[in-house]
């Protein structure tokens, strides 16, 4: 395929992208495709779209209900103070005290998307009043909102394995993650041979599997470095798109950046349902 | 990243790890998202899903923001829209938005009253006003209605490349509104002029 027609395809995928939407298929042809094409704006037409639905079909004045509002608070209040804006530094893992169950043992078990607003409205008071307590409060910091995360609801804790790769090691720590906030951590307590990689050369990148896409295009994780030293370290998760039903976390050693579609060449760890 | 005149912006805000912007931004930013979400989803379950994770990838995306390239409203709503026909998509059907309204919309505020759009939106109509009726027609079948261009071809008639083309062509046309850096910088990138 010439260039041109590299472009124009794109083009199309990306219009289509912005309008109706892309399936499993297309998405990963439009990935693959911008790969070539580092010089497109991949924003360009959802922004015009965007720009469209704002012309023809202003947004009412409206509020949100209070309900969803204090959903909303709640959930970036733990997002803020989970550290869950992209890092590639993970943040040191203090003192931390979580209710932990049986190794392998989800914390609750997962019941699907359905009725999340309840809980949710639940648990937005107890969790807005920590975001603004620990905003406030100087000593508090991320860790505690970790353990009020680890302790809400449909918070899932998987515990890491080795991955089949010869790079890999005795790994020990967890993932938590919560479908429902799509917002998690992953914790390392041991990961010789994963120590202090050089993020210049290559960088861990985590995919997590959601029972509700096809396995193949698992959902981007974000990309980590690990420290040199043996200390415990807790990492975000940040994922690029929202995941239904986490059931396999993996983590790739990568390119520095990421990578839009994994090789699946060096798998380090794996944390499963 | 934004620019050095735009310091105070919300997004810059946000993106700075500013957990007191979190109020603002739903001040501001909550009727926009949550009118949007209202409209693309199925029932009240999937809106008030749908604007938690908007929000989230908001404070992720904050720091993508560029006030050269798009004012806020632009940058968000681009956000809700992605997410929201990505969940559209997922389940496989349109939002029938006349069958939340009644429900979501609270009893003393009618809430319909749209609100002054922005000047870019503003902008943008005038520039779609200057498109031939046809071609206004499946650009709102395509963003507003979220009809597929398959379903637009067989409801107007239109040969399935012609309504691909149309959208295209609006949507390169609109785009060119949002101001000559922007232009400038989608000239440099390679545009995309059909």
């Amino acid at each position: 395929m010439t260039h041109a027609n590299t472009m124009e395809r794109a083009q199309d995928l990306l219009v289509l992208r912005a309008t109706e939407g892309l399936d499993r298929s297309e998405e990963q042809e439009m990935q693959v495709l911008l790969e070539g094409l580092p010089e497109l704006d991949t924003d360009h037409y959802e922004r015009a779209a965007a720009l469209v639905h704002l012309a023809l079909d202003p947004p009412t004045s409206s509020p949100m209900p209070a309900s969803v509002r204090m959903s909303v608070e709640a959930a970036l209040g733990a997002h803020i103070q989970t550290g869950g804006a992209p890092v590639s530094a993970p943040a040191p893992l203090r003192a931390v005290e979580r209710s932990s169950p049986a190794p392998g043992k989800p914390i609750a078990a997962q019941d699907g998307r359905s009725n999340t607003l309840p809980w949710l409205v639940a648990a937005a008071s107890l969790l807005f009043a920590a975001f603004t307590f620990l905003n406030s409060a100087p000593g508090k910091g991320p860790d505690e909102t970790a353990v009020a995360l680890a302790d809400l609801e449909g918070t899932i804790e998987l515990p890491w394995a080795a991955g089949p790769s010869e790079r890999s090691g005795v790994v020990t720590g967890a993932v938590v993650w919560n479908d429902d906030l799509d917002q998690g951590y992953m914790e390392f307590e041991q990961f010789g041979s994963l120590a202090g990689n050089d993020a210049s050369a290559e960088q861990y990148q985590l995919w997590i599997f959601d029972g509700d896409r096809d396995a193949a295009r698992p959902v981007d994780g974000g990309v980590f470095d690990l420290p040199s030293e043996g200390e415990p370290v807790r990492v975000p998760i940040d994922a690029k798109l929202a995941v239904g039903k986490a059931t396999l976390f993996a983590v790739t050693v990568e390119r520095p950046g990421g990578v839009v579609v994994s090789e699946r060449e060096h798998i380090v760890a794996l944390a499963q349902l | 990243m934004a620019s050095p005149t735009d310091q105070t912006s919300i997004l810059t805000r946000v993106a700075a790890g500013d957990s007191s912007a979190v109020s603002e931004c739903l001040d501001t930013y909550g009727p926009l998202v949550w009118s949007l979400a209202r409209r693309m989803s199925f029932d009240a379950s999937q809106a008030e899903d749908s604007v938690q994770e908007i929000f989230i990838e908001i404070w992720k995306s904050a720091h993508r923001f560029d006030a050269s390239i798009s004012s806020e409203a632009t940058f968000i709503a681009t956000i809700a829209r992605r997410r929201l026909i990505d969940r559209r998509r997922s389940i496989g059907r349109r939002p029938e938005t006349e069958q939340i309204e009644p429900e979501l919309v609270s009893g003393t505020d009618k809430g319909l009253e749209t609100v002054e759009i922005n000047e870019e939106a503003a902008l943008a109509r005038e520039a779609l006003e200057a498109l031939k009726p046809q071609q206004r027609q499946v650009i709102e079948m395509s963003v507003i209605d979220g009809l597929s261009h398959s379903q637009i071809a067989n409801t107007t008639g239109l040969p399935l490349g012609t309504v691909k083309s149309h959208v295209r062509r609006g949507l390169d046309r609109v785009s060119k509104i949002l101001g000559s850096r922007a232009e400038a910088d989608h000239a440099q990138k390679g545009g995309s002029e059909a």
